[in-house]
């Protein structure tokens, strides 16, 4: 009864928030999905082009496409985090958060955690090419690889729904320009950080199953580590937040 | 005082305190029921804990001790109650980004989940509160009352059994007040619904509530029937204003009488059963060789007993 509900509300969740960002600001909404789109999109064509698939040994392949999966999956869940915090920020300093709380048949731990996972959700058409590049692999080396491949997604969700969580937290007890200004520390580390790992993944010496269950568990305590900080203080944030 | 869902009451505080963190009270040991097909007032300065009840009701705040049941449940612990609460809060609460149709059909649909009813819903609210020249618009765009017309509606889309509402009728004009009024009361007979309203516009009150709540720095200093309180307080308000306002208040007070000063700071003011009793109270002072001035014998009014309570409350 519990999931149930619970995956009710992320679906009603994605929805309302997919919509408002179209409704409120199509043009911004729109230039974000294809700037996202368009920038993994580049990197598979290069590959393609510069590098064709029939001279690449198949390790080789899956050890430039799994970082750049990973990498770039969790940028664009980053991206979306950020907009729907800021979205929460808007709802809180406009007092909207109130009435949605008010109107929400859930509890409000309900109602953070299935934000979190909805934001997730809507990042996933920006993320396209990379389901692409999958069927790339899959047409040239079966299933096997094409699901290790898919895997380096797995990560990335579960990172973005720890990351927004977290800024949910933050956006709940701080003033909005502080939260601004938290968002973009994120990008800039997000944009700073994540090359150097992505390059780090792929010279890593370890199997390409390895290197992807290295990020994997690393996900998965992060987390349960926000997760359980939700739990027990979401009450309270949210207390602070609507008085 | 039980607890029950089947018993009339759709609300019920039974000794609940709420501290917030940082340890302030803003409810202390609090209790009141709301009987069901009524319209109930919670009455209070700022900060007596009229919004925190109404936060508790809804069961956006956990109390800190006592007991929260709203439709025989606990609204915190089992929120899927508020399907069937409306509210309207102190703040509009409305996307600056989104016109008023989109704003009432997102909210409509995140409580209801199904588009198609919430079309018809926000339809049938948008006639009566007649919003309809209003849904393009962006609520920055529409006047004080107007905004505040769109705030009542939302809290009325999907005819919930309780309706919650903080200063209902601010900001709205003599016409549209006189027309939001109306409407609590017919909603309240036709749908058999109930309505729990905080207000600072005591006459609004007096027009509408059938029982109230008053509170004072988080306690409750009288629940019951609004026509119980006016009869139990004194319906009649005796001002007197004498030559030797001194004498005059020792022998009203030797009569047994809580004596206010009035606000023109001279006269005196007495509230008594009836109107007879106002006679027999001034042929006595006439009788103490006292001359009066000013006097006038007029109907209390709720205004009157809440600052009563309020200012003999503070004399303890």
């Amino acid at each position: 009864m519990q999931a149930r509900s619970f995956l009710k509300m992320i679906a009603r969740m994605g929805v309302n928030d997919a919509k408002f960002l179209v409704l409120s600001n199509k043009v911004a909404f729109a230039g974000t999905i294809g700037f996202l789109g368009l920038y993994p999109s580049i990197v598979f064509y290069n590959m393609l082009v510069n590098i064709p698939l029939s001279q690449l040994p198949s390790n080789v392949l899956l050890r430039v496409l799994e970082p750049v999966i990973l990498v770039n999956s969790l940028m664009c869940s980053m991206f979306v985090a950020i907009v729907v915090t800021s979205l929460i920020d808007t709802e809180k300093s406009e007092h909207v958060l109130e009435y949605l709380f008010a109107y929400m048949p859930y509890s409000t731990k309900v109602f953070l955690l299935s934000k979190a996972v909805s934001t997730t959700l809507l990042a996933i058409p920006m993320t396209l090419p990379y389901f692409a590049g999958t069927y790339i692999v899959l047409y040239r080396f079966g299933v096997a690889d094409a699901v290790l491949l898919l895997s380096a997604y797995l990560p990335a969700v579960v990172m973005a729904v720890s990351l927004t969580l977290l800024l949910l937290l933050f956006t709940l007890i701080m003033p909005q320009k502080y939260t601004t200004i938290l968002r973009f520390a994120l990008i800039m580390v997000a944009f700073v950080g994540l090359a150097p790992l992505a390059s780090l993944i792929s010279k890593e010496e370890a199997s390409l199953s390895v290197s992807i269950a290295i990020p994997c568990i690393a996900s998965i305590l992060m987390l349960v580590a926000t997760t359980l900080i939700y739990i027990k203080y979401s009450d309270m944030l949210i207390e602070k937040a609507i008085r | 005082m039980s607890i029950s869902g089947g018993s009339g009451i759709v609300v019920e505080f039974l000794n609940v305190t709420k501290v917030y963190n940082g340890g302030v009270v803003a409810l202390d040991n609090a209790s009141f029921s709301v009987a069901e097909r009524s319209i109930h007032a919670l009455l209070g300065h700022n900060g007596a804990g009229k919004t925190t009840s109404i936060r508790l009701m809804l069961g956006l705040l956990k109390p800190s001790d006592g007991v929260v049941r709203v439709l025989g449940r606990d609204p915190f612990r089992e929120p899927e109650v508020r399907l069937s609460i409306g509210y309207a809060g102190e703040y509009i609460g409305l996307y600056r980004e989104l016109s008023v149709w989109e704003n009432l059909l997102r909210f409509c649909t995140f409580k209801l989940g199904d588009e198609e009813l919430c079309k018809e819903e926000v339809g049938i609210v948008a006639d009566v509160f007649e919003l309809h020249e209003l849904l393009r618009k962006k609520p920055q765009e529409l006047s004080a009352g107007n905004r505040q017309r769109v705030v009542i509606a939302r809290a009325f889309i999907g005819k919930p059994k309780l309706v919650v509402l903080d200063e209902p009728l601010n900001n709205l004009d003599p016409v549209w007040r006189a027309r939001v009024k109306e409407f609590l009361k017919k909603y309240v007979e036709e749908q058999g619904a109930t309505v729990i309203l905080s207000s600072h516009i005591l006459s609004d009150v007096e027009d509408l509530a059938d029982s109230v709540s008053v509170l004072k720095s988080g306690r409750v200093v009288y629940t019951g029937g609004l026509k119980q309180l006016l009869e139990e307080q004194g319906v009649v308000k005796l001002v007197v204003k004498a030559t030797d306002r001194t004498k005059l208040v020792n022998v009203l007070s030797k009569m047994g009488l809580l004596v206010h000063l009035a606000e023109d700071g001279e006269s005196v003011v007495v509230y008594l059963k009836s109107e007879s009793e106002a006679e027999e109270v001034l042929n006595m002072v006439s009788s103490a060789g006292i001359r009066l001035k000013y006097v006038n014998i007029e109907k209390a009014t709720l205004e009157d007993i809440y600052l009563r309570i309020y200012g003999a409350k503070k004399n303890e």
